[in-house]
Formats: structure tokens, C-alpha cells, sequence
């Protein structure tokens, strides 16, 4: 059993793509990448925040000249630790890929339950008879998009990538619930109602004082009071 | 009348996101439902019919962005339309509710997913309130006990 966190992502490029779009890719995807490590074929501690949660992941980069090889080496005995630890394999490839639909299908077996397998297209000539086919193996995500959300409120190209990464069931050892952090606001919060609370003790024996002798300098006390406490809510 | 046998929200992935079944029925025959449905709602084309027949009864699908929401209705009951206004109806109170709801809402605030569709529909699956201002009052409501239970506890 592995003692490795399910938190690496494998992206995969045909050996057509070029290098400017492939950093154009892994720059709109993973924008919190410096520059300098979009040339890394490894690159950790990828800090991925979402208004719930902040995880931290691990981008595998990867090239392939043939992708049936590519595959049967994925498949290989010696790959498997790595499919262990994979939350998601991306294939950006712009060629037909429907005859490795088997093949595929393989992968999404051999890797976790919760792992995704994606396929994405860059080009805008490509027919979505293809992704018919692939469908029930894999998800087909066209980059080239027009627009960010379709007809039916769903997310496309680099957003639907992001989404999925999103919801994705990560390790719960790289997730960090961003609710804690709210907690220690909390924490503060709750400071700050304690001291309004003793405020309010104190007042009240104040005007409780003061209402005996004189009732319309009482009145501006409790007035005057409240503002105070308003100001500090 | 309408008497919902489930209802199921799956994500475009093929994960299931909710599900509340309001019809007896085996750990087996739940599973099944899950895995046949979710299958054959996703590999359909945007264009075909939302109301499909499977097994013994018919199903009732409606996509909102990623998320796919099911439900199963006896044929000779309910009416499918209706079945259609339902999930619309449960999807306007949960965006109210949220402000502009997407899964990663669900995933993470799951019990209020339920407890609004809790409000919506009984346990036998009819309906139990179409009205979203009351249906979102009672969740207020059911939110300021619970913060009032831990203004408490932070008190005490």
C-alpha cells in the first residue's frame, strides 16, 4: 500500500504540440505556476485554492511520439506505483484517438476510482463524433471553445478543466479546508463578543446607577452606549 | 400528484452527488439504478428527450452546467412534466439559497442540499411544499437554531 498522496496529475502532449502552447496550456490551467518551472517535466507543490479548500498538488509533464506506446508503457507492470498515485491523466492530443478507445479504457480501470482521465483537443476542427465515441470511457474538453460556458450553463475549455479539478475528491492528507482558517476568525470574533459582553454587564450596572437619580441622563448613557457597541459589531 | 420513486444528482464525471430514494428498495437494486442510470444519462446527445423508460418505471432527467439531476417516477402516477418543474423548482431554491449554486456548493454544504430538498418533497416522494420563500424561511430558520446552538456553546 502506498504511502504516497494521490495528488499528482499527469499531462500528457502528442510530440506535435509545440512548446509555446503547451506552456500557453499549463499557464491558463495551473495560473499559479512561475514562468520559469512551465519548462519543468515535474513540477510540485502546486498550491490549488478553491473557496472551500486549498490542496496542494504535483504536475507530471510529459511528451509522447507515438501515443500506443505511450500507453502500453503506461500499462506496463513498472508503471504501476504511478498509476497509484495519479488523481488525474490529461491527454492533449489533436489526432483520433477513438481506435485506443480500449486502451483507455484500461487506464481509467487501472488508475483510483476517483481519478479522472480527460482527453483535450486544441484544435477547433475537430468533430464531436469522436467524443460520442470516447464518451462513456472518457471526458473530451475542446480548448478552443468559443466562450466559457455553453447553452446549458456548462463550463468549457480551460474553466471545465479547472472545474474538474476543483470538485475532485483529493487526498485528505494535501487538503487544507479553508473553513479551519475561517474557525480562527472565529476564534477572534468571539474574542471581540467577549469584550462587548462585559461592556454590556458594565453598562447596565452604570444606567442601573444612574436611572435612580437622574432618568434623561440614564437615557443618553444607554444611547451612547449602544452606538459604541453598533460601531465595534 | 407526484410520488417520486428517487431522485439522484450525478456529475458529468459520472460521480454521484446526492441521492435520496423515497421507494423500498435493496442495497443491490440501489446500486444498479446508480451505475445503469448513470451510464445511460450521461452517453445521451443534449438534444434527445429527457424522459427515458427504464427497468419498470421511467426516468426523468434535467442537466443544470455539470451536474445531471435523475429522478424515477412511476409511470401510471406521475406526470413527467411535473416531474421536470420539480428538479427546476429544487435548482431555483438551492441558487437562491447559495447564491448561483455549482457542485463544488454541493459537495461541500451536502447536509443543505438535503435538508432544502428535504423541504420540498416527503419521504414517500410526493410533494411536500412548492413554495421556495417557505421552503427557504424553514432553512433559515433550521441555520439560525444552529448557529444560535453554537453562539451557546460559545457563550457557555
Amino acid at each position: 500500500m502506498s504511502q504516497v498522496p494521490r495528488n499528482k496529475i499527469l499531462i500528457v502532449f502528442s510530440s506535435e504540440t509545440s512548446d509555446t502552447t503547451k506552456k500557453d496550456i499549463l499557464s491558463k490551467i495551473f495560473v499559479q505556476i512561475e514562468k520559469e518551472r512551465l519548462n519543468d517535466n515535474i513540477i510540485k507543490h502546486i498550491q490549488w485554492e478553491t473557496k472551500y479548500y486549498r490542496a496542494e498538488l504535483d504536475l507530471y509533464v510529459d511528451q509522447y511520439d507515438t501515443l500506443s506506446e505511450w500507453i502500453k508503457e503506461l500499462l506496463s507492470e513498472e508503471s504501476t506505483p504511478l498509476l497509484e498515485v495519479l488523481a488525474g491523466v490529461i491527454v492533449i492530443d489533436d489526432a483520433d484517438i477513438t481506435e485506443h478507445k480500449g486502451k483507455f479504457d484500461q487506464i481509467s480501470t487501472k488508475i483510483h476510482d476517483d481519478s479522472f482521465l480527460l482527453r483535450c483537443i486544441n484544435s477547433e476542427k475537430i468533430q464531436d463524433s469522436q467524443d460520442e465515441v470516447l464518451n462513456d470511457v472518457l471526458e473530451t474538453v475542446h480548448l478552443g471553445s468559443l466562450g466559457t460556458v455553453n447553452e446549458f450553463g456548462e463550463k468549457l475549455g480551460i474553466e471545465r478543466i479547472k472545474e474538474i479539478l476543483d470538485t475532485h475528491a483529493w487526498d485528505q492528507d494535501v487538503v487544507e479546508l479553508l473553513q479551519d482558517d475561517q474557525m480562527k476568525r472565529h476564534r477572534t470574533h468571539v474574542e471581540d463578543i467577549d469584550a462587548i459582553v462585559k461592556k454590556l454587564e458594565e453598562a447596565k450596572l452604570q444606567y442601573q446607577d444612574l436611572s435612580a437619580t437622574e432618568m434623561k441622563e440614564a437615557d443618553l448613557y444607554a444611547l451612547e452606549i449602544a452606538e459604541e457597541i453598533a460601531r465595534s459589531i | 400528484m407526484s410520488h417520486l420513486k428517487y431522485m439522484l444528482l450525478v456529475s458529468r464525471q459520472g460521480k454521484v452527488r446526492l441521492m435520496k430514494w423515497y421507494a423500498p428498495l435493496s442495497s443491490k437494486a440501489k446500486n444498479k439504478i446508480m451505475s445503469d442510470l448513470t451510464s445511460l444519462v450521461l452517453s445521451r446527445k443534449p438534444k434527445m428527450c429527457n424522459i427515458i423508460d427504464y427497468s419498470d418505471h421511467k426516468v426523468v432527467y434535467r442537466r443544470y452546467a455539470s451536474l445531471y439531476f435523475i429522478c424515477g417516477i412511476s409511470s401510471d402516477i406521475d406526470n413527467e412534466l411535473l416531474t421536470l418543474e420539480i428538479i427546476h423548482r429544487y435548482v431555483e431554491t438551492m441558487d437562491t439559497y447559495f447564491g448561483n449554486v455549482c457542485e463544488l456548493d454541493i459537495i461541500f454544504n451536502f447536509s443543505k442540499a438535503y435538508d432544502i430538498l428535504n423541504e420540498m418533497i416527503m419521504c414517500d416522494g410526493s410533494i411536500a411544499e412548492t413554495s421556495k420563500k417557505d421552503i427557504l424561511t424553514n432553512v433559515s430558520m433550521m441555520d439560525s437554531i444552529e448557529n444560535n446552538d453554537n453562539l451557546d456553546r460559545v457563550l457557555s
